[in-house]
């Protein structure tokens, strides 16, 4: 199981992807943005999965959610 | 209370919208976008939900190019000083209301704007060919009121939307008196802007209006300030919908006009449409009853549920005073649209404008033409 932080560029963002990706996800959750990662907006996504990063990156694209970055954590 | 004012706002709203609006502010009533506490998520995700349901409605691809405005008027300023420059030209109707009419004005006098008005027939409808013609290469902005809060005309704005398309013009349409009243396919009829508000046609609390931009055209913000993203930076960020919307927003309205566009997506827009077309038949009908009366507009076809009428000889305001004191309530005058009135021929007593909603029953209609009868 690896760990990813999701950075967004907005809240808006990070509300069509947390419900986009609940469905498709097992363990999808909002977090507070670590302030070290991004000061761009303050709710980013905690999500635990078994997919490669490249395998998460290409479900955002498949489903055209806009993120900033994938943060393996 | 006989409420016959539907196109100031409706009344009453769906039941669910006032208990949407108390939920909010008891249980969870905090900002959104700032923070990623439990109910601040929640709060943010209501307004999300919202803007996916009113992009539904109007078949908005991207929900995200919706913005929040306190009503049509804020976001046809937000619109019309965002997206024109200086020496622009634009097309506009003579039947615009106030909200479109004054800002284009001032910024004719101001920003050196040309503004064309095509005029329209004494129903409310644009003279079609004077319009097609006045499309030349260098208009940068067409802007129409897609329905009359006077005449209660609905424009043909398909043929207008595909004028524009060919000539590649955008289109902003007032959708004030249309949203939740008609149809709206923003794909369909090739619209490019859209402002509207929430507390009329969509039966929302006031207080809450939207905008709609396609995602090639740039509009440039009239206020800005915190936005809850992009917060290192001083300058304002270029992300839809943050870009429109600087400051606390109305959750407590956007609570309520959630509520009401489940209650219009449970009921069908087509049966709303509708019901509001049948008290509207039923009005109409009863009003060609009286004599000694005029009545502005259109037949049953393309027209909302707004009416006008005048008695012969005698002033809308000795007309509303009888109607107050007998509680019914219709609005008189020039309801913030001289120039619709100049073109029907009503100008500058105006008219008595009739304008029952969804919840309206024919009874109501029975006890206004009663009063009626005795005036006329």
């Amino acid at each position: 199981m690896y760990r990813y932080i999701v950075i967004f560029p907005n809240t808006h963002q990070v509300i069509k992807a947390e419900l986009t990706l609940k469905p498709l996800l097992e363990h999808v959750n909002t977090i507070p943005t670590p302030q070290d990662l991004s000061k761009d907006c303050g709710v980013s996504l905690l999500i635990e999965s078994d997919k490669s990063k490249n395998e998460l990156t290409g479900i955002f694209k498949d489903n055209k959610l806009e993120f900033l970055q994938i943060v393996s954590g | 209370m006989i409420y016959l004012d539907n196109a100031a706002t409706s009344f009453p709203k769906p039941p669910s919208v006032s208990e949407a609006v108390a939920e909010y502010i008891s249980e969870y009533g905090v900002s959104s976008g700032r923070s990623s506490y439990n109910a601040s998520i929640k709060t943010s995700r209501l307004i999300f939900d919202t803007r996916e349901k009113l992009a539904a409605l109007l078949n908005i691809k991207d929900s995200a190019r919706i913005a929040f405005t306190m009503n049509a008027t804020y976001a046809l300023n937000m619109l019309l000083f965002g997206f024109l420059k200086p020496s622009n030209k634009v097309v506009t109707s003579s039947i615009e209301h106030n909200a479109v009419m004054r800002p284009l004005n001032y910024l004719q006098e101001k920003k050196n704007i040309e503004v064309i008005r095509i005029p329209s027939d004494s129903e409310g409808y644009i003279d079609f060919k004077e319009f097609s013609d006045s499309l030349s290469a260098d208009i940068s902005l067409v802007i129409i009121n897609h329905a009359s809060n006077v005449t209660g005309s609905i424009q043909d704005i398909k043929s207008i939307g595909e004028l524009c398309k060919k000539k590649n013009i955008p289109l902003l349409v007032d959708a004030a008196q249309t949203a939740g009243s008609t149809e709206i396919d923003v794909e369909e009829l090739n619209i490019s802007m859209l402002a509207f508000s929430g507390h009329k046609g969509l039966m929302g609390p006031t207080g809450i209006g939207a905008l709609y931009v396609k995602d090639d055209i740039e509009i440039e913000p009239i206020i800005l300030g915190g936005t809850g993203s992009n917060s290192e930076h001083e300058q304002q960020p270029y992300l839809w919908p943050d870009i429109l919307e600087s400051g606390t927003l109305n959750i407590t309205s956007i609570a309520g006009l959630n509520s009401a566009l489940d209650f219009i997506d449970k009921t069908g827009l087509k049966n709303i449409i509708s019901k509001k077309n049948q008290i509207t038949s039923y009005l109409l009908e009863n009003l060609n009853t009286l004599h000694n009366l005029i009545i502005y507009g259109h037949g049953i076809d393309n027209r909302t549920s707004t009416v006008s009428i005048n008695i012969i000889n005698k002033l809308p305001s000795y007309t509303a005073a009888i109607l107050d004191k007998n509680e019914i309530s219709v609005r008189v005058g020039l309801h913030c649209a001289p120039s619709v009135h100049k073109t029907i021929g009503t100008f500058p007593n105006g008219t008595i404008r009739i304008s029952p909603g969804y919840f309206s029953e024919s009874g109501h209609i029975d006890t206004f033409i009663k009063v009626l009868k005795k005036i006329v």
